[in-house]
């Protein structure tokens, strides 16, 4: 009977390493989830913005990413001086961007001619950037983001030229958007949370660029019918 | 690093092919049994490996470096390796019936966790927790049948 229970044990004994793991497992990830309230909107995979004045916070210039802490440079924080929407040759309605995800680069279209080509990152692997046509449907000139767990967690102040864009299947409050870069610059491999990220001074260049256009003077304007967004197609 | 797409689909798909062309070898040995004791400790040991994949939920280490794998698979959290779990939970349980193949199989469940870490998908540590849960289950399995097959000669 009693060499019965031991083998009995024994058999179980082998799973102690799987148990065990699993315990610490469980553990952790309630230990996460109890220090990280606000990760909601970042586990879907995008990089929702927090704030929707589109104003610069010059009180908040730290920022966190990938474990690293950052201080943001001059370039986010700068003041836009006289600052008009570019005119091209072709109507507003006529420009339109391609994102190519497989070349990891973006294009401006004025109508047939080419308003300028950048290197960028999108979505990684588990967060990719959505695929199909968009609109712009609000610009911000700074917001912040913060989500992500763990070694992913992001804290980023004052992300600069925000471009939002949606359609039908991917709603606006998913956050998926254009955006300048102050936290890393390998352009040209996936890098973000599902957001397109692009140099500063070139997403500088294209939020003036695109509609709605901005008023004289403000920092955040919304798509309507009379001052519609730019047409965003992302492809493979 | 080089991008070859036969490397790649190694990486990626090498642990299939190997738990297929062992359990072929081992059937072609006619030890039937032994394929399904095989395919169940692989399957368990994958499943168990992707719940602790979700509660660990560590990035991969191609994220931090930014340059894209060399494997692909890796969609799940890192830590810890499945690869490396169910190739040798199949070793494992082969090696137990047949020695001399089963150390073969050692040889190239090792090769397939070394892949995974120079492809840049896994750390080595989660290659070596991942071999930790793939022998445990296989030996588990291993025990839960002797004693299942001794309990029902008993009673026959």
């Amino acid at each position: 009977m009693g060499t019965k229970v031991l083998k009995f044990t024994r058999t179980y004994l082998y799973l102690i390493p799987v148990i065990v793991l699993f315990g610490i497992g469980v553990l952790s990830r309630t230990a996460t989830s109890l220090t990280q309230t606000e990760v909601s909107a970042s586990a879907t995979g995008s990089c929702k913005s927090e704030s929707q004045t589109g104003l610069i916070d010059y009180g908040n210039v730290r920022a966190m990413f990938e474990g690293r802490d950052l201080e943001l440079p001059t370039e986010a924080l700068a003041e836009d001086t006289n600052m008009t929407p570019v005119l091209g040759v072709a109507n507003p309605s006529d420009r339109w961007i391609e994102v190519d995800l497989s070349e990891q680069k973006l294009r401006a279209w004025d109508g047939k001619a080419l308003f300028l080509e950048t290197a960028i990152s999108t979505g990684l692997s588990h967060t990719p950037t959505p695929k199909g046509e968009f609109r712009v449907w609000m610009k911000l000139r700074a917001t912040k983001m913060e989500g992500g767990q763990g070694k992913y967690y992001y804290y980023l102040p004052n992300v600069p030229y925000v471009m939002f864009f949606e359609n039908a299947s991917v709603p606006g409050f998913k956050g998926y958007g254009l955006h300048g870069t102050y936290w890393h610059s390998d352009f040209g491999t996936p890098r973000s949370h599902g957001c397109v990220n692009l140099p500063t001074p070139v997403a500088k260049e294209l939020y003036f660029w695109t509609s709605p256009v901005l008023a004289d003077g403000k920092s955040v304007v919304r798509a309507s019918n009379e001052n519609q967004g730019t047409r965003i197609v992302i492809h493979e | 690093m080089m991008t070859n797409p036969i490397i790649t689909a190694a990486n990626t798909f090498g642990v299939f092919v190997f738990v297929f062309a062992a359990c072929l070898y081992v059937y072609w040995l006619g030890r039937r049994e032994l394929v399904f004791h095989t395919l169940l400790s692989v399957t368990i040991a994958g499943l168990v490996t992707i719940v602790l994949k979700e509660l660990f939920l560590t990035p991969r280490p191609f994220m931090a470096t930014g340059e894209s794998p060399m494997a692909g698979l890796a969609y799940l959290s890192s830590f810890p390796s499945a690869h490396a779990a169910v190739a040798f939970a199949a070793a494992t349980t082969v090696a137990l019936h047949t020695p001399r193949f089963g150390l073969f199989l050692f040889l190239i469940a090792t090769l397939i966790g070394l892949g995974r870490v120079a492809a840049d998908v896994h750390y080595p540590i989660d290659i070596a927790f991942g071999t930790l849960v793939g022998v445990s289950i296989a030996l588990f399995f291993e025990n839960a049948h002797i004693r299942a097959r001794k309990r029902t000669k008993l009673h026959r």
